[in-house]
């Protein structure tokens, strides 16, 4: 049966779409069909990993929700000719937002029907015969985020060792919580080698009274990749390349 | 204090972690008299670095006369400026690392060498306590709970998750 999973953060910056793209690269490469599905309409960001640019995205998700395409059609193969992404037999499919300014602004203007993105995600699942969708959210609560944690069958809640990030997580936790979504786990982000990684655990775990399925190192090598590919295949041995692993698992077994 | 002592001071050196992305200083070592320092994660090294990529005893510096030299003890090797070492001289302004993806260390000696002893925090390091605020998180929570999108969406959540089961089949 075909998983639907949301990664959110409270806040900007954690590092929610790079996680995204990693996790759903670690999820084909086991010979899943895996979907991600930019709904960060306002700042899209995680095509970038993926080289894809304006030019080579022929419809987005705003074409969709806006009644000019299917759902499927808006589908990039990201995974088709990438020697690079060793899929190993799987599949992976992008959903982009769209990069035109006057796309963006469009949306900012006038929102969009968030029942039209929650039907499309389900066609999604059943046309493109999915195993696993990501859907990367728009940091923040709003209504397209509330009900992507709502259909989700999994939350990844992902947030720094950082204080302004920890109101926010206590209470995205505690919505998700309402909405009784069946697999709830935090990811802590971008942690510095000071802090021990059992602690930080432990730590998040005490405060948010949800599991951790993984904690991942603020690393100079992220920098120096910034959105150049995906990192977990240029540092296949990297610590964070092995966390990402580990959270992979605990989410799909 | 041995400031002024019998020329103690040239022996003097730091270890100064570094940001791992922005390379300043995030905590700080001074020792004065020393002639070996033990690194690792274990609580009884003199610089104590919980990291999991840090063996408990990773690294050792070793003082011979007024020259240093460092040698690698764990598992997971040690780089000196980059290059991976079992045992090399070390000089001012070197920088050590703990494993290839792990932490860094920028060793000092001899002048400019700061009065402080022993561990010294640089700057503000990110508390690990994980606080929350309960009454604002209430607050904040009620704004959102209450309203009739979120009520509606909370009867339809489990339909919405079985449905999706259906279509994908």
């Amino acid at each position: 049966m075909s998983k639907i999973i949301s990664l959110h953060s409270f806040r900007g910056g954690t590092g929610k779409s790079n996680l995204t793209a990693n996790l759903a690269v670690t999820a084909a490469s086991g010979g899943r069909r895996v979907g991600i599905i930019d709904t960060d309409i306002q700042s899209p960001g995680v095509h970038v990993l993926f080289g894809l640019n304006e030019g080579t995205i022929a419809h987005s998700l705003n074409d969709y929700l806006w009644g000019r395409c299917n759902i499927e059609d808006t589908a990039c193969d990201v995974g088709a000719g990438k020697v690079d992404l060793n899929l190993d037999g799987g599949r992976l499919f992008l959903i982009p937002s769209s990069l035109n300014a006057g796309d963006i602004a469009r949306v900012l203007r006038e929102g969009y029907d968030p029942g039209r993105l929650n039907d499309g995600i389900r066609q999604l699942l059943s046309r493109l015969n999915l195993d696993v969708l990501f859907i990367d959210t728009h940091p923040g609560v709003n209504e397209e985020t509330l009900l992507s944690i709502a259909i989700s069958d999994a939350l990844v809640i992902i947030l720094r060792p950082d204080q302004q990030d920890y109101q926010g997580t206590a209470v995205t936790v505690d919505l998700a919580r309402r909405l009784e979504v069946p697999d709830l786990v935090l990811v802590v982000n971008k942690v510095l080698p000071l802090f021990e990684t059992g602690a930080v655990r432990d730590q998040a775990e005490k405060t948010f009274g949800a599991p951790v399925a993984g904690v991942l190192p603020l690393c100079d090598e992220m920098v120096q990749l910034a959105s150049g590919g995906i990192f977990c295949r240029h540092y296949p041995d990297h610590p964070f390349t092995k966390g990402v692993q580990q959270i992979a698992r605990r989410l799909l077994g | 204090m041995t400031e002024g002592g019998w020329g103690l001071e040239t022996a003097a050196i730091t270890l100064t972690l570094l940001h791992p992305t922005r390379g300043t200083a995030l905590q700080e070592w001074t020792f004065r008299q020393d002639t070996r320092i033990r690194i690792g994660r274990s609580p009884d090294n003199d610089v104590v670095i919980p990291s999991d990529v840090v063996s408990r005893h990773h690294v050792e510096l070793r003082r011979h006369d007024q020259a240093w030299e460092v040698v690698g003890l764990g598992s997971n090797g040690t780089l000196l400026d980059g290059e991976r070492i079992a045992q090399a001289p070390l000089r001012d302004g070197q920088v050590i690392g703990l494993a290839p993806t792990g932490p860094t260390l920028r060793f000092r000696a001899g002048t400019n060498i700061p009065a402080a002893e022993q561990t010294m925090y640089v700057g503000a390091l990110p508390g690990l306590s994980f606080e929350v605020d309960e009454r604002k998180k209430q607050s904040q929570l009620s704004e959102i709970v209450d309203s009739d999108y979120f009520r509606q969406l909370q009867q339809r959540a489990a339909g919405l998750r079985a449905r999706k089961a259906d279509s994908a089949g």
